[in-house]
């Protein structure tokens, strides 16, 4: 599944690590917007469970959006970036 | 990211907890997730840091080292793997010559088999009376196999019906941009065979981590001798993929015109035998441009993850899991589970 996981987190240190941790599983998109290709369900629960480790609960948060294969083609932007990325492989 | 290949020349791979970071001349070129990544492919000069290899190794990642031009050049060795009754199994069985002549009939009658019917299917495809014909002589071959009592005899079996093959192979090329006067290797000579090499090697290697994922130990085989260095089980378990996945890749980008002559370096060379690899590196008569060589990578690992009926599940897998189900057939096979070994026959 794909999952859009964008937050809002007070403390630098904090935030920090959330966004080394999420670089482990996706792009980051934008300051606080990361997109997660691929995520099994498995994956997916094991990402929740190490970004709630390390945040604080009374003044953060971190929201998921699983997105369906119907959502992601009729993506639009405006400005700059790129499309999500959606491959399972990677060539530089 | 389950699989990443390295092209960039000159890049030099760096690690954040898990994130992958390409660097080059002191920037960074791209950040990659690591997380799941199962697979990494470094071509040309590409160097990593202590932190990377550490993760590699934790994570027991493939890790292949090849040169530009496609040529294998080193692999990440891990840890053997614990199932040392299927290697003994492999190495008792494969001692035995009559077992050892049964398998390797198994192999070349699969791959005769194969190459028959990929012709025929273009044949038809075409309405070439030439590729049917090679397919009908290479058919006839497939069916002598059985009757074959000496591994010699079979090897040049073999080696006839890729002639035969590779006799008619420029007839299916149907881009008057590229030309086919024979299969040349080391160092491939002219584009196709550039493109050849570089496919054939792509799939060895992942047939070779096929088997070490099941546990066999590659270096063993029965059609190709063993030989100083040489993965014998996995050049003899990749003959059954070569004409539907290697050539026909190759073809189809050949023919829908995706690469075209000026997409390759050449160099002016007389073949002679090299002295050495740097001798070899100054003379390779034809390389392709980097821009290709990505794009080649790119639709070869989409043809990986296209998915495939595999027959005697009857369940729907990918090119890539294909590879491994017929290594643990193989494996089945040579510990006694199995009562034969069937290579991949296609329908497509």
């Amino acid at each position: 599944m794909f999952y859009l996981v964008c937050f809002d987190i007070v403390d630098d240190r904090a935030r920090n690590r959330v966004v080394k941790c999420l670089k482990a599983y996706g792009e980051r998109v934008q300051k606080s917007v990361f997109e997660c290709a691929n995520l099994t369900e498995e994956k997916f629960l094991k990402m929740k469970n190490r970004l709630e480790g390390l945040i604080s609960d009374q003044e953060d948060t971190i929201r998921y959006y699983p997105l369906c294969r119907g959502c992601l083609k009729s993506f639009e932007f405006s400005g700059t970036g790129v499309p999500p990325e959606q491959g399972k492989f990677r060539v530089v | 990211m389950e699989s990443i290949y390295v092209l960039e020349p000159g890049a030099y791979l760096r690690r954040e907890g898990e994130c992958l970071k390409i660097m080059k001349n002191g920037e960074l070129v791209q950040e990659i997730p690591m997380e799941g990544l199962r697979k990494l492919t470094l071509i040309g000069y590409v160097s990593l840091t202590g932190g990377v290899l550490d993760y590699l190794i934790q994570q027991r990642v493939e890790t292949i080292f090849m040169t530009p031009t496609g040529r294998f050049r080193a692999r990440l060795a891990l840890d053997e793997h614990r199932h040392v009754a299927l290697r003994q199994a492999q190495y008792v069985r494969l001692a035995e010559e009559d077992f050892a002549l049964q398998t390797a009939a198994i192999i070349v009658k699969g791959k005769l088999k194969n190459m028959a019917r990929f012709l025929l299917l273009r044949a038809r495809h075409y309405d070439d009376a030439e590729l049917r014909l090679g397919a009908v002589r290479i058919k006839s071959m497939a069916d002598a196999v059985d009757s074959v009592k000496d591994i010699k005899k079979l090897r040049g079996l073999e080696g006839n019906g890729t002639r035969i093959y590779f006799d008619v192979f420029h007839r299916l090329i149907r881009n008057p941009q590229f030309e086919f006067h024979g299969r040349n290797r080391r160092p491939p000579l002219d584009p196709v065979n550039a493109m050849l090499s570089f496919v054939y090697t792509m799939l060895t290697n992942e047939t070779l981590s096929a088997i070490k994922a099941c546990g066999l130990d590659p270096y063993l085989g029965s059609l190709h001798a063993v030989d100083y260095g040489r993965p014998s089980l996995a050049c003899d378990l990749v003959e059954e993929y070569r004409s539907f996945l290697g050539d026909r890749l190759v073809l189809s980008l050949v023919n829908r015109r995706e690469v075209s002559p000026e997409d390759f370096v050449y160099r002016k060379t007389a073949p002679a035998n090299f002295v050495d690899e740097e001798e070899l590196k100054k003379k390779r008569p034809v390389e392709m441009k980097p821009a290709i060589s990505r794009a080649f990578v790119a639709s070869y690992e989409e043809m990986m993850n296209r998915s495939v009926t595999y027959p005697p599940s009857g369940k729907k897998t990918t090119y890539r899991l294909l590879l491994l189900h017929q290594a643990r057939a193989f494996a089945a096979y040579l510990s006694g589970k199995s009562e034969g070994y069937s290579p991949f026959l296609w329908e497509v």
